[in-house]
């Protein structure tokens, strides 16, 4: 005689293949969503901090290009010494002693092409890397007399010439791999400044 | 059927699952964010209150009157020196309502550098105590100031000028006695008063005889400037050991000191020149001045009453004129002549009696305090 099946208790095997199936697509499902948030959340970092870098890098110029010609002792030096495309650099006498031979009183920005930094010195001292990962052209000086017009570069300006730059215009871009490989554009960041100069 | 209590199910315990497994990186987004969030908010406090120290500095040295030493200013907002305020920045007019709002605010200092070198210390505040504190070395100009070619310390609006008398406010300089205009050099407005209200009335009724007024700014150059206080100056300089008083003709007629030898003249009553008076350096007048003859100088004219040239009179100053707050405030210029600011005549002067003349304030240095 049959048994009655009432009170059994168990699943088919129908239940469970179709159980595993909904499962393995979920799994599936959340594992793809989890590594698509970790890879932006990556990804989100390295913005960030690009970002943040290439701000730190832009406030520091600001400062020291508005600074630029400062003299401690009443006499204002030649504040642009070297107006380049790719490199500038600034000098101000912050202690008034006469010179710009101490320390953070010449400061060299220049765009090294080869190793894809911008690198900066202090004091005549070799420069030494500042940023990273700036494309060719992503460092970029540019400089303006005070009606607006745009001057042409020069390696070592005289004094006249030196004063008559008024406005810097400086553009930053880093640009520094995408961590997701799927996305093939790197992580780009630009910020451009227009500094005007306070000393004379 | 099966009953309630039989049911068994995964869907609680999966969903726990990403839950769980979202949790790190939803907190991740978050604290990202948050961190972003506060560093753009900090850039955002610094850039306000560095604007806010920046205002502070301007307004201060705008403040910085035209003189020859900067003591007033040392001796903080009550001008007395040797009390708690010393060093604070005697503001004597307030910010402007709109800037710096709180919790934006500036606070400004000076100090002696040198005799001849004043440090200007504006400390710029913010929300979330944020700070910027920016630095101005400021000295004096080493031209000799004049805020025109005329300067009225009261209401110009009885300023007439007849049709062969001129004001010119760009730079002249005499070569064989006659005026020439020195193309290379700036200038300054034909006219100025610290009366904006008269000011703005003498522009529109002179606008068609906007000619007779050249200089800095639009046809007719006329302005406004901050007040000089004539009187105190005038008052200075009738005590200055320096000063000359000529005994003149009766007709007003004489020489007061040449081009090469400039000197500070000193008259202590009206001048009523009807025969000729010419001179050199700085020439005060404590009364009116009414010329129906000839006056030459070459330097700065300090009058301080009326100032009436008849039609029949000659009046050419190169340099500068200067008219103080008196009973009668009459100008008026009918006669033949100009008036042209020159600042060779007055740094001749400058250069042999220095410490007479004002000299505006000027920046020499700024500074940001990292």
């Amino acid at each position: 005689m049959k048994q009655a099946s009432l009170g059994e208790s168990g699943t088919t095997l129908a239940e469970v293949l179709v159980a595993s199936l909904f499962v393995s697509i979920l799994a599936t499902m959340t594992v793809s969503f989890v590594r698509t948030a970790l890879l932006s959340v990556r990804t989100l970092a390295v913005k960030s901090a690009v970002q943040e870098e290439v701000v730190m890098v832009v406030d520091l110029m600001r400062r020291e290009v508005r600074m630029a010609g400062f003299g401690g002792s009443g006499r204002p030096v030649a504040g642009i010494r070297a107006a380049r495309r790719d490199a500038m650099i600034v000098a101000s006498d912050v202690t008034g002693d006469g010179d710009t031979a101490d320390a953070n009183e010449l400061i060299t920005y220049a765009h090294d092409a080869a190793r894809t930094q911008l690198v900066r010195g202090t004091g005549g001292a070799p420069p030494q890397p500042f940023v990273s990962d700036v494309p060719p052209g992503g460092a970029e000086f540019r400089y303006f007399a005070a009606d607006g017009t745009e001057l042409p570069p020069l390696a070592s300006p005289d004094a006249t010439q030196s004063a008559a730059i008024r406005r810097v215009d400086v553009r930053v871009q880093v640009e520094r791999p995408n961590p997701n490989p799927g996305a093939p554009r790197p992580l780009r960041s630009v910020i451009r400044a227009a500094i005007c100069r306070r000393n004379p | 059927m099966t009953s309630r209590l039989d049911q068994r199910g995964t869907a609680l315990v999966a969903a726990l699952g990403v839950a769980v497994m979202l949790l790190p990186v939803g907190a991740f987004v978050m604290l990202q964010a948050h961190t972003d969030m506060a560093i753009e908010r900090n850039l955002r406090h610094a850039l306000e209150t560095f604007y806010a120290a920046e205002a502070g500095l301007e307004h201060a040295v705008a403040e910085i009157p035209p003189g020859v030493s900067f003591d007033a200013l040392l001796v903080g907002p009550d001008q007395v020196a040797g009390t708690r305020d010393d060093g604070r920045f005697p503001f004597r007019t307030p910010p402007p309502a709109f800037f710096p709002r709180p919790p934006l605010r500036y606070e400004v200092e000076v100090m002696r550098v040198r005799s001849d070198l004043l440090r200007v210390i504006s400390r710029g505040g913010g929300a979330n105590d944020s700070a910027s504190t920016l630095e101005a070395l400021v000295a004096r100009s080493p031209t000799a100031f004049t805020p025109a070619a005329a300067y009225l310390e009261t209401d110009p609006r009885s300023v007439v000028v007849g049709d062969d008398f001129w004001l010119s406010g760009w730079d002249h300089r005499l070569e064989g006695g006659v005026p020439q205009r020195i193309e290379s050099a700036g200038g300054v407005p034909a006219l100025t008063s610290p009366d904006i209200a008269g000011v703005q009335v003498l522009r529109e009724r002179l606008a068609v005889v906007g000619d007779h007024f050249a200089g800095l700014g639009t046809t007719p150059s006329i302005s406004t400037a901050s007040r000089l206080g004539l009187d105190g100056y005038v008052t200075r300089l009738a005590t200055d050991p320096a000063a000359v008083r000529p005994t003149l003709a009766a007709d007003g007629s004489g020489s007061i000191g040449t081009p090469e030898q400039p000197q500070l003249t000193l008259l202590d009553d009206d001048l009523r020149l009807s025969g000729r008076l010419t001179g050199a350096g700085v020439l005060v007048i404590r009364g009116g001045l009414h010329v129906t003859g000839t006056l030459e100088f070459a330097g700065l004219l300090v009058v301080a009453g009326a100032v009436v040239l008849d039609p029949t009179g000659t009046v050419t100053v190169t340099g500068a004129l200067w008219r103080a707050a008196g009973l009668d405030d009459r100008m008026e210029l009918r006669g033949h002549g100009a008036i042209r600011y020159g600042s060779e005549a007055l740094a001749a002067f400058d250069r042999l009696q220095p410490g007479r003349l004002p000299h505006a304030a000027t920046v020499v240095g700024w500074q940001e305090e990292l």
